[in-house]
């Protein structure tokens, strides 16, 4: 047994760098700021880093990563971890918070060859894409799509297009744009289901 | 079970299943998302689809690789958190008040139990909440306690009990086999024992807050079994 609370500061920031995350979430949910300066800590790489990737503009990224987590920390009491990992409730605020600023930089679409590059025309930016997806396995099943799914995926899940919108942009009918997003995830849940038996 | 067309305003299963994938991603527009959720609060089947397409999504997120934030960045974040609802002066003087006490997640409990553990404590506690209270000392320390969960001599998880005025205990899985309903009991320093809830694992994961009744004494271990009573994994904060 060992008891975290009474410890001197840095011996107690020590031990809170061990302790989980439910534990820090719950420690913000009481307005410990010694709880939210290791969660920031831990977490501000992954969040800078997919604001990054999905806005390619370090300014505004960070800003929507720190909005991110004075969210988490402001909204920490109503986290509920039956619902998600903690990752994935940050990463997901952090997520939100691109696409609205995403919608704001949208007035001018996306340019002809950022498309081209999304279908696969562009080998360089399909690399690039590659790298991102370093999960075993999940790697292999999004270079699988098929191009027009993987298109469509993109588009929903880092750009945060509606299938009307991606349907618009595709110059398909709103149906196929609806499919293509469901087939793509579909397939990507098989492929991982797959992984995790092996 | 399954929802019919007219439990969410004519919206059934076919039609959910044309949406779930852009509701886990986040992309629906807000009167289908509100249709499709209304759905799946009533549809056991879709409610599933809907948890292994947000598993995808989950994923998806999971894969960007992490980057170094611009130098300063901790530091702007935690003057924000800093002002989050609190005026300049009142920051100054709470922050002071911190310095003195150097406690740290053992002050979870008022929000935890009143926001997260008291909704769970609704939904999935399998022991009427007067049963912990009769079964347990009045006595119980202060701090927070964090006791290894083992199995087998293994690391399944951890433990975390908070006593005061809102004592609360944290479990977290992460280990056990399968998909499973499995039960949390504590026992007490005098060895009395009490079923404080049922929970789920998912894959052999996962993680609950449940409030303890403010009489709650000192706990000298938790244990996880399973469906037919077994013992799969045990705690001890005081031997």
């Amino acid at each position: 047994m060992r008891v975290v609370g009474g410890d001197h500061p840095s011996r107690s920031a020590r031990r809170l760098a061990a302790v989980s995350d439910e534990a820090l979430v719950a420690g913000m949910a009481a307005r410990d700021e010694q709880s939210a300066a290791v969660f920031v800590r831990r977490y501000e790489r992954r969040v800078f880093g997919l604001a990054l990737a999905m806005l390619g503009d370090a300014a505004l990224a960070q800003d929507v990563a720190q909005e991110a987590l004075v969210r988490a920390w402001r909204h920490a009491a109503v986290f509920d971890p039956a619902r998600a990992p903690v990752a994935s409730w940050l990463l997901t605020i952090a997520r939100n918070l691109a696409i609205d600023a995403l919608r704001l930089r949208r007035s001018v679409p996306l340019a002809g060859d950022e498309l081209a590059r999304l279908g696969g025309g562009d080998r360089e930016s399909d690399r690039a894409l590659d790298v991102a997806l370093s999960i075993p396995g999940l790697h292999a099943a999004l270079a699988g799509l098929p191009p027009e799914q993987r298109r469509a995926l993109v588009l929903a899940h880092a750009y945060g297009y509606t299938a009307a919108e991606i349907g618009r942009i595709e110059q398909i009918p709103l149906g196929t744009a609806k499919t293509r997003i469901r087939s793509g995830m579909a397939k990507l849940r098989v492929s991982m289901a797959g992984e995790a038996d092996r | 079970m399954t929802a019919d067309r007219t439990a969410a305003g004519g919206y059934g299963c076919g039609d959910a299943a044309a949406d779930l994938a852009e509701l886990a991603l986040g992309v629906l527009t807000g009167e289908e998302r509100a249709r499709a959720v209304a759905h799946v609060e009533v549809c056991e089947a879709c409610a599933t689809a809907l948890t292994q397409l947000g598993a995808v999504a989950d994923q998806l997120l999971a894969v960007h690789l992490e980057a170094d934030p611009p130098p300063g960045f901790e530091r702007r974040v935690l003057e924000r958190i800093g002002a989050a609802g609190e005026g300049a002066s009142r920051r100054g003087e709470r922050r002071r008040r911190l310095r003195a006490r150097p406690v740290t997640v053992a002050t979870c409990a008022a929000a935890v139990v009143t926001a997260v553990a008291g909704f769970l404590v609704g939904r999935v506690w399998g022991a009427p909440r007067g049963a912990v209270a009769s079964a347990v000392a009045p006595s119980r320390s202060s701090g927070l306690e964090v006791a290894g969960l083992r199995a087998a001599g293994r690391a399944v998880g951890e433990v975390y009990a908070h006593g005061g005025p809102h004592p609360w205990l944290l479990v977290a899985v992460d280990g056990l086999p399968g998909d499973s309903s499995v039960t949390c009991e504590v026992i007490d320093e005098h060895g009395r024992s009490v079923v404080v809830g049922s929970f789920w694992l998912a894959s052999g994961r996962g993680s609950w807050v449940v409030s303890l009744p403010p009489s709650a004494g000192a706990l000298r271990s938790a244990r996880i079994a399973g469906a037919r009573g077994a013992i799969l994994a045990s705690a001890t904060f005081r031997p």
